[in-house]
Parts: structure tokens; sequence; C-alpha cells
């Protein structure tokens, strides 16, 4: 199954070409709020990928995720505000440094292992943090964040929304068969094994390190076009995007999605990030209205809600949504053999 | 700086310390004899705050403050060791999955009860003024917090070292299952750390209250970077490590914040990363730590 493509057979390929459809119709059935939702779905989902690629291809468990997706942002923020660049060049150069970073804070912490390379990369992103929360380096404008600019009318999301859904959709595409890509090529078997035992990787000549630094900055690199998608979507770039809440949001995205899969990051982004306005649209209605106030606070709050489902995703379904899917499908499909 | 203004600093900086010593022992304790990841500890300590402020505010003295939170402490983590934590021992990645989503539950509950704003505490009846020492000026209560630093390390060291239940959970750790078949009950032992570790957590979070002025949800988000950073600077599980580096650490921010502000919290987080790459093991490592 993991050797395979992503998509096989025809009714594979129907069934992604009729969810690409379905997707990209979005913006003429609902309205803008949703739209933006949208946006947020797609970004995260590329985040997500991003974190899955470390840790479901190669088994890396990063603290430090969002310091690659911050990064990206300031500097696309910095380079179109600050130094008038156009956006698409500014943008090229933010995921590029995304990269860097994760190149050099990976070629630091892949020489430690399980928890430790986790507190490594918490390090590094904690550093990034305080740096941005206190603009210390002068580089983020403090607590008050970093406004973009140079942004076209095209895909101004206070102008319009469906066009810059379509940009994030079409990305989520391209990072998703670049992903593919990746699991199809020689490189992609050597994470599996890198993956599944590292000591035996290395005992077959397999230059470990030097395959989870590539990772680390491939991962970067994706996590820098989340960061620069979402610095656009958002039009101002503030210190929480470095912070460990959006390294939280990665995994969550990840675990309930279905680690190591490749449609799970996608699936857990549509999970994750539609929770909070469909716990918002669920506070109006008369049946949680009719609630004592605290009640209502606890069915409606999403960290509760999803913290609630967290813990019963790792303690009954640790394969996460797609993962349980798949082992479903294979009990059925061996069944009559 | 004149030599008042050191004195200050050294103390703030070992009060600091005390109450990253009382944070990370907890975590240090959890992590060293259970392997456990136990990424709920914030959220715990910032109950504890939260108890400091509640009693605290109809009166109650701050003895009654702590004995409830080592009280509330002890049981709430022996509860959650046997019905969910248990369930995650020997996979680093379901601990620390568990723990955050318990992590999150137990933030949100607190700020549906609580409410989401910062609640302050009163000044302090007893220990709320000023002493001079060597020409420097301290709080009375800052004094206190470093004497309990002093008293819960050596009380615990004592219980690891030469009581018969540190002896049984050292010797869990080492083998559980040949513990188990000389006829101990390595379980047992085990939910007790756990109790311990959390009603420590909460005892660092009352204590912590007067010192950060009051409570509030985001405490616990705040702190367990914090704690993290101390356990693994002093060597993952090592708990003499971890009181050499909550004192580091927090001497270090002390004279930082002096000269630059933001240093404060860069200190921390500048020190881990180095420690990570001179000497990954920690300050004093654990016998037998994987790196």
């Amino acid at each position: 199954m993991r050797a395979r493509g992503a998509a096989l057979g025809w009714p594979a390929v129907a069934g992604v070409a009729g969810a690409l459809v379905v997707a990209a119709a979005v913006p003429f059935w609902f309205s803008s709020y949703w739209v933006t939702v949208g946006i947020d779905v797609c970004v995260f989902a590329i985040l997500g990928v991003s974190y899955n690629l470390l840790l479901g291809r190669i088994g890396l468990f990063s603290l430090g995720h969002a310091l690659l997706f911050g990064i990206a942002g300031y500097m696309v923020a910095n380079l179109t505000a600050r130094s008038g660049l156009p956006l698409l060049p500014a943008a090229v150069v933010a995921v590029v440094a995304s990269a860097a970073v994760a190149a050099v804070t990976g070629l630091v912490a892949a020489g430690v292992r399980g928890i430790y390379f986790a507190m490594m990369t918490l390090a590094f992103a904690q550093v990034g943090f305080v740096l941005a929360e206190t603009d210390a380096a002068g580089f983020s404008g403090g607590e008050d964040g970093l406004a973009m600019s140079g942004i076209p009318e095209l895909i101004n999301i206070n102008v319009r929304q469906d066009a810059l859904y379509w940009l994030a959709l079409g990305t989520l595409v391209v990072v998703l068969v670049v992903v593919a890509v990746i699991r199809a090529s020689a490189a992609g078997r050597l994470w599996n094994a890198v993956r599944e035992n590292d000591v035996r990787a290395a005992a077959l000549g397999i230059d470990v390190r030097r395959q989870r630094v590539v990772a680390y900055s491939v991962a970067g690199a994706l996590a820098g076009v989340a960061g620069v998608l979402f610095a656009l979507s958002v039009q101002t770039v503030t210190p929480s995007t470095m912070s460990v809440g959006i390294t939280v949001q990665a995994l969550l995205i990840t675990v309930i999605g279905g680690t190591g899969t490749f449609w799970g990051p996608v699936v857990g982004a549509l999970f994750v990030r539609t929770s909070t306005p469909l716990l918002d649209e669920l506070a109006d209605t008369g049946f949680v209205q009719d609630m004592s106030a605290p009640l209502e606070r606890a069915v409606t709050s999403q960290p509760l809600v999803l913290g609630v489902l967290y813990i019963l995703f790792v303690l009954f379904l640790p394969a996460g949504v797609v993962g349980a899917a798949a082992q479903v499908r294979r009990r059925f499909s061996r069944a009559p053999a | 700086m004149d030599g008042g203004t050191a004195v200050t600093l050294f103390l703030n900086g070992l009060a600091l310390g005390a109450i990253l010593f009382l944070l990370a022992s907890g975590l240090t304790l959890i992590f060293g004899l259970l392997d456990f990841v136990n990424f709920a500890h914030g959220a715990f300590f910032m109950v504890g705050a939260y108890v400091f402020a509640a009693i605290a505010a109809e009166g109650g003295s701050i003895a009654l403050a702590f004995a409830v939170a080592i009280a509330g402490g002890a049981a709430g983590g022996f509860v959650l060791e046997r019905v969910l934590l248990r369930r995650a021992y020997g996979n680093e990645l379901h601990q620390f999955l568990l723990t955050l989503g318990l992590g999150l539950i137990i933030t949100e509950i607190v700020r549906i009860i609580a409410g989401p704003n910062f609640q302050a505490v009163r000044e302090l009846e007893y220990l709320g003024g000023n002493v001079s020492v060597l020409g420097g000026s301290v709080q009375e209560y800052r004094l206190f917090l470093i004497a309990l630093g002093v008293a819960v390390f050596l009380g615990m060291l004592y219980v690891l070292r030469r009581t018969r239940i540190g002896l049984i959970v050292r010797a869990g750790v080492e083998d559980p299952s040949m513990v188990e078949a000389l006829g101990t009950n390595v379980r047992r032992g085990f939910s007790i750390m756990f109790a311990v570790g959390t009603a420590l957590a909460l005892l660092a979070g009352a204590a912590a209250a007067p010192y950060y002025g009051g409570a509030g949800p985001a405490l616990g988000e705040e702190q367990i970077v914090l704690a993290f950073v101390i356990a693994v600077v002093g060597g993952l599980g090592s708990y003499l490590g971890s009181a050499l580096a909550a004192v580091s650490v927090g001497l270090l921010s002390s004279y930082a914040a002096f000269y630059w502000e933001p240093g404060a919290s860069l200190v921390p987080v500048l020190l881990m990363a180095l420690v990570l790459l001179l000497r990954p093991q920690g300050l004093i490592p654990q016998a037998g730590a994987r790196i």
C-alpha cells in the first residue's frame, strides 16, 4: 500500500477528480465567509502535509514546525512592505528562506533522536517566537505584527475571496503532487527505511543524518508555502504564527487525519479547521442556547471538543480517519478470498 | 551594577529558580522514573495558581492553599494515571498526544469556570514586606520561596534514596518485570509517583501565584516550555540536574533581564539549544539516558 502511488485504478482517479471538482466549486455554493474558511483549510492542509512528511514519512517528531511557517510569513511581509518587492519574487524568497532555516536547524538537530529532536526544534522555534514578540531583531514589528503590502486586487481577501481560494487549492494540489512524487521516488523509500529502523538503515549504508536534513528542508519549504499563503489571507503577520499553538495544530491535523497516510492531512485540516466555524454555528442553534451558560461554553469550545476528540483518537483510532478507513477497506477486500 | 543591585538580582534569580525547580522536578520525576513525556504538566501548574488565587480571595492562608494544591494534585494525578495515562506507557508519541489533549481540556475547563482574564492576588498579609540583605532589597516571600525549593529538593532526595517507595520506584525503572516477579506491585508505585509529580506541579503553581501576581489560563502554555527547558538542560530524568538547571536559568534570566528586557525570555531557550548542541545528555545526565 505504502510503496505504491497515491491514486490507483479508475475508481480512485474518478474519486479524486470528483472531490477536486467539488472543492473547486465551493465559491459558487457557499457564502464568502465559508470561502475564507476554505482558504484556511487549504493553508493548514499544506502545513499538515509538510508535518506529515516528517512524522509520517521519515519518523521525525518535531515541535518546532511553527518556526518554518512563521519565517516565510515574516519574510514575505518584510519584503513586500519594507523592501517594496513585488509579491511573487518575495514569496519565492520567503519559501527559500524557510527551507534554508530548516536546513541549518535540521543539520544541528538531526544529531539527536526522539524526544531530544522534539526539544531541540522547540528550542529553535521559541527563539524565533521570542525574537518576533519582542522585535529584538527588528524584523517583526513586535506584538502588533507586520502588515503585508502590494497584494494584487485579484487575491485581496477584503475585495474578493474566490481567487485566493483557488490559488490556495491549486497550491495544495501542487504540494500533494510533489509529495506523491517523493513517495514513489528512491528518497521516499530510503525515508521509510529510516522511519522503520534507523539503526538498520544506517547499517545498510544509508546516511541517516543526511536524509533527515533533506526531509526537514523539504518540509521547511512546504511549511513556508503554507506560511506565505497564510500571510496573504490574514494580511498581518503576528508572533502567534511562530507559537507552539501552530505546531500543535499541525500535529492535531496529522494525527486526526492519519499519520503517514497520503490524504490524512487534507482530511485532518478539513476536520480541525472547520471545527471553530461549525461550533460557532452550533452556538446559534436554539438547542444550545437553551443550555446553562457554562455548558453552552463547553459544547461550543474548540479546544475542549478537539481535546476530547483527540484523546479518543489516540486511544481508539491511533491510525487516524484515513488510516482506519484503509484498514476497514483491506479487511473487507480480504474477506471474500 | 552596584553591589546592592547584584544581591537583589541574585536573590530574585534564586526565587525564580526555586519556582522553576518545583515546576520541573515533577516533570523530571515522571520522565526519569516512568519514561513518560507529560505535556499536561503546565496545565497542572496553572491549576495550582488558581487554587492559590481562589483560597487567597476567601482570606485563606498560604499554608492552606499549599495543602489544598498538594492534596488535589496528588489525587488528580493518581486518578489520571489509573484511568488514562498508563495506557500510553512505552510510546512517547502517544504520551505526548494524550497529555497534550489533556492539557487543552484542563486549560479550557479553567477558562470556562474562572473566565479568560488574569486574576490578580491581593497583597500578602504575611511575607509581603521587603527585607534588606547585604545592601540589596528583596521581598520576604521570595526568601520563603528559596527555602521552600531547598526543602522540597532535600525531601524528595530523601524519599528517592532512603525510603522503601523510592527503592521500589528506582528498581521498577531499571527492570519492572523483575521487580514484579519478586512480588512487588510496581504499577502501584508508578501511580504513586505520578501523584507525587502532579502534586509538585500544583504546589509549584500555588507557590508561583504571588510571585507572578496572580493566575491566568495562559500560564500553563507559558510554563510547559520552560519546564521542559529545565528538564532538558539538567538532563532528562535527572533530579539533581533539574535543580542545577533551574537555579542556573533563574539566575541567568534575572541578570539578563536587568541589562536587556527580552533577555529573560531568550536565556532559557538559548541555554537549551546550547546544552543540546554541546552536551545533549544534559548537565548531570541520568544514568543510562538514551540520546
